[in-house]
């Protein structure tokens, strides 16, 4: 079984259980461990913008000193996680001034030279780089069939485009080639990359529930069954508060907001307590049912 | 002894002011091999060149040094002077002592003085041992090459078809007329394309000094100006233009439809077709692609029906030899594929589209006959946003420069949607209006009071589609409020780029191009039409974006410089190029890989190298390659340079 590293986030040991559990049984299922760090600290939470703020980069780059014992790849799931820690770790490799202070910081965590061959994988990239998609759709036992998925791809994963490095911002497609590598429809909508509100549900409840309600709107009038998201914060957003907007609009019609790794879990037949459906707002189980999936 | 004159200008106080003229001309008073030391306040007068002439005769000087300004200004001044005066004009050397030191020693005015004597010295030095050079004369092919037929190689060729020499005229596409035929009317006057551009095409398909080569492309030039080998590609039609009349019947019966380019994908047309009912010639081609019996082996419909025969499966492509002496790039422009900005949604929403597209759905021989329907549905757009500078003046996608047409062209699509749709409403984003040519800014300034467009100073983050509305999300700048609005069609402003093809033919061309890919100018402005190539000319969009009255400027521009070429007996060329010493050269080739004009070669028999002396442009790059010091530039041998350094240490 190869074995790597593995940083789950805040969120993923809270709230977003469903997220965690389905990754790593997802992963078994596929011959891979994901090692979680051991005693691992907060990502750094926001990515430090001020070029004098060094010490937000010591959090991060400690799980890179410990990450680099078991592989040149850590991979990570919570969308803040991975965008706080492929940033921190791109300053850290190209500003050797910074390095140094944070190393600086550090004792006896950063004795050997600084972990340069790491990459930050996200979960995605594992599937696609080290799974591949045409791989994945052999081995799953349940496709997706006739399942219509609209993938919404949140701000933490892609941008800022230049240092995330990832897929094209404007015109991302890496999870319409997942949902169809694992049998099912994706559902392109035009708002699949707008703000779903962010952290305004803390501080302006209404003008982020507007946000997440066109969204919404935007994928059922494309036809989607469900949507599916990676992020933690979209998720809260998207799902929960589809209570709100069922209260504030009469003709509403709720509709299931997947994680990333629950439609894996789904598709490589994984029992219904691993799935986690219970964390879901709006359950999916009824949409499953009808499609002959659980 | 020699006997050398040596003119000292005071150009005014620019170099008085800082130089101590006096002294200077005692200095060099009682010099060895200095016979007259004179100076006056203005060389370049026609006092001051007489002075310059009279002494040359009066004293039989056998050189002369003006200490003056850079060679660049007047060097070419004096040498006539010498030349009437009889002396050979490579025997005349100019000192700077204004650009490389009055003007930049203004504040230490001794040692000003002492570095003119200085540079004054070594030029002494060097005419002591110029050489009298003859100036190189070539015969000149009086036959021109223009490439591309549209707006701008047909004005030219017209132009230098009119002065009584021959022009060749390629033309990538199977008929003439480039983007402008695809236009529907064009600003300011809204007047329509077709009806000023074909009485042009006319004019060049019939005119007898005119070969109109359609359907093809350079494949090679070789030579230099006034002497290009040209291999023109003529690729096959499979219709043997000969015998077709041009009757239409084969298009007429043609069972295979494909998407049209002419029309940017809005239309159909035949696999056995001419580009547009204006076409000239109008001659079909048979595209391979979308050819049934090509894909099939099955069909034959236009053998049968054509009653003249010409209809010919088996031709091959033909390589055209032609001789010239100019060539005038034209070759227009592109527009940037929208599918580079993914925030309009282009390629996903069908009512997205760009100009071009507009002027075919505008146009009369458009798809919709002219008139204005969306592509999804057919629909006439009730609400519709024009969008400027979309990927240009935006260095995110590589194109910081203005395309220079986008201001006036979507102002003109937002006028002629408002005569055919009065209920309609047009929206016109912008950054601000360039709008610089004759009679422009009284055409915006009517758009927006009297035509009741709406115009919407910011900028558009992102179309979506939501049922079958296009929502757009802008800003109003002026205002500072966020806008959206429910369009039924957006037309995109995109980018002027090069055309496809461009950079390739700059290869073939031995000339070179910007980093956005528009063929470079030889200098901005004052050779706005030379390329960096000798005999090679810009005309129209291949140099940079521009309008039609620009670009037909231009290209009258690039003919009378074709013309002021052709006009001559022979060809001139300075005489200050590479020699090689055939006792010292071992024939290795290095200088024939360092050069970057090609004017380097082996000769066959000797296996010594050789200049080809009309390419040959005096760079030097060959010398310093030399392993064995063979290669020399006339009049500036490295002994002529050791004696110069040395006089001055």
């Amino acid at each position: 079984m190869e074995i790597y590293p593995y940083f789950p986030g805040c969120a993923l040991s809270t709230k977003a259980k469903a997220l965690d559990i389905c990754a790593r049984e997802s992963m078994k299922a596929l011959g891979i461990e994901l090692k979680e760090l051991e005693d691992w600290t907060c990502c750094g939470a926001v990515f430090p913008l001020a070029e004098d703020e060094h010490i937000r980069l010591v959090s991060p780059a400690r799980s890179f000193y410990k990450a680099i014992k078991y592989s040149d790849r850590l991979v990570t799931l919570c969308s803040a996680c991975f965008n706080v820690l492929r940033r921190s770790l791109k300053v850290l490799k190209e500003n050797a001034a910074r390095r140094e202070r944070v190393i600086n910081y550090m004792e006896e965590e950063a004795l050997e030279p600084f972990p340069e061959q790491l990459k930050i994988h996200h979960f995605i990239e594992l599937i696609r780089d080290v799974i591949g998609f045409e791989n994945l759709s052999t081995k799953i036992t349940k496709p997706l069939q006739g399942l219509k998925i609209a993938p919404f791809y949140d701000c933490l994963t892609f941008r800022p485009p230049k240092e995330m490095e990832f897929e094209d911002s404007e015109n991302p497609r890496i999870f319409s080639n997942y949902i169809t590598a694992l049998g099912g429809i994706p559902v392109d909508f035009p708002y699949r990359s707008e703000c779903c509100g962010a952290h305004l549900s803390v501080s302006n409840p209404d003008v982020s529930l507007e946000c997440s309600y066109r969204i919404i709107k935007s994928a059922q009038l494309a036809g989607a069954e469900a949507l599916l998201t990676s992020c933690p914060l979209c998720h809260y957003n998207l799902d929960f508060r589809q209570k709100e907007m069922a209260e504030k609009n009469i003709d509403f019609k709720p509709i299931p907001v997947f994680y990333l790794t629950q439609i894996l879990g789904i598709a490589l037949g994984l029992p219904k307590e691993v799935l986690g459906f219970e964390k879901n707002y709006v359950s999916p189980l009824s949409l499953l049912e009808g499609k002959g999936l659980i | 002894m020699k006997k050398i004159g040596l003119f000292i200008c005071h150009c005014g106080s620019n170099i008085a002011g800082t130089v101590d003229i006096a002294k200077v001309k005692g200095y060099f008073s009682e010099y060895d091999d200095i016979e007259i030391s004179d100076d006056y306040k203005y060389m370049c007068s026609e006092p001051g060149q007489k002075k310059l002439r009279d002494a040359i005769k009066e004293r039989e000087l056998d050189g002369v040094v003006v200490a003056c300004c850079s060679p660049r200004m007047h060097e070419i001044t004096f040498r006539n002077a010498a030349v009437s005066a009889g002396l050979n004009p490579y025997k005349v050397e100019i000192a700077n002592i204004r650009e490389q030191c009055s003007w930049v020693h203004q504040k230490e005015k001794d040692k000003a003085t002492e570095k003119a004597i200085a540079i004054i010295k070594t030029m002494i030095e060097k005419v002591k041992r110029d050489e009298p050079l003859q100036p190189i004369e070539f015969n000149i092919t009086k036959r021109a090459l223009v490439i591309g037929g549209g707006i701008a190689g047909i004005t030219a060729a017209i132009d230098i078809a009119n002065a009584g020499y021959e022009v060749i005229l390629v033309e990538k596409r199977h008929s003439i007329g480039g983007k402008m035929l695809e236009l529907s009317e064009t600003f300011p006057t809204l007047d329509c394309a077709q009806c000023t551009l074909t009485p042009k095409t006319v004019e060049a398909g019939r005119h007898p000094k005119i070969k109109l080569l359609v359907y093809s492309e350079v494949e090679e030039v070789k030579g230099y100006i006034g002497n290009f080998d040209v291999k023109i590609r003529r690729k096959a039609s499979y219709v043997d233009w000969t015998k077709c009349t041009g009757c239409g019947l084969c298009q007429e019966k043609c069972p295979a439809k494909t998407e049209s380019e002419f029309d940017h994908g809005l239309g159909e047309r035949k696999a056995i077709y001419t580009l547009s009912p204006q076409a000239v010639p109008n001659k079909p081609i048979i595209d391979k692609n979308s050819c049934r019996f090509f894909r099939e082996g099955k069909c034959r419909v236009c053998e049968k029906i054509c009653p003249v025969q010409a209809i010919n499966y088996e031709m091959k492509d033909e390589i055209i030899e032609e001789k010239v002496g100019a060539i005038i790039v034209a070759t227009g422009y592109d527009i940037l594929e929208t599918e580079k900005i993914p925030e309009y949604g282009y390629g996903m929403y069908k009512d997205v589209i760009d100009g071009l597209q507009f002027e075919r759905l505008n146009s009369a021989s458009g798809p919709t006959g002219g008139e204005i329907r969306r592509p999804s549905d057919g629909k006439v757009p009730k609400e519709v946003v024009f969008i400027k500078c979309v990927g240009s003046r935006d260095p995110e996608k590589g194109i910081p420069y203005c395309s220079r047409i986008c201001c006036m062209y979507l102002g003109k699509h937002a006028r002629l949607y408002k005569h055919k749709v009065p209920d309609g409403q047009a929206y016109l984003f912008y950054m601000d209006i360039r709008s610089f040519g004759k009679g422009y800014e009284e055409f915006i300034q009517q758009s927006m009071e009297e035509a009741n467009l709406l115009y919407i100073r910011g900028r558009v983050a992102r179309i979506m589609q939501e049922g079958d509305k296009l929502v757009v999300w802008g800003v109003d700048t002026l205002s500072g409020r966020k806008v959206e609005i429910k369009a039924d069609m957006v037309v995109l402003g995109t980018a002027v780029i090069p055309s496809g093809g461009a950079k390739e033919l700059a290869k073939i061309l031995r000339t070179s191009t910007d980093e956005y890919g528009f063929f470079s100018e030889a200098h901005i402005k004052l050779k706005p039409v030379e390329s960096m190539t000798g005999g090679i000319y810009l005309a129209g969009c291949a140099q940079a974006p521009k309008d039609i009255p620009d670009t037909v400027a231009q290209a009258g521009a690039a003919a009378a410089k074709v013309l002021s070429l052709f006009g001559q007996e022979k060809m001139v060329q300075e005489p200050l190029i590479a020699c090689v010493d055939a006792d010292l050269c071992s024939g290795c080739g290095i200088c024939v890989t360092a050069c970057p004009f090609d004017a380097r070669m082996l000769d066959d028999e000797s296996k010594i190298s050789i200049v080809n002396e009309a390419l040959c442009q005096g760079c030097g790059a060959c010398v310093s390659a030399c392993p064995n010091k063979a290669c020399q530039l006339r009049n500036a041998s490295p002994q002529t340079y050791m004696a110069m350094v040395d006089r001055y240490l």
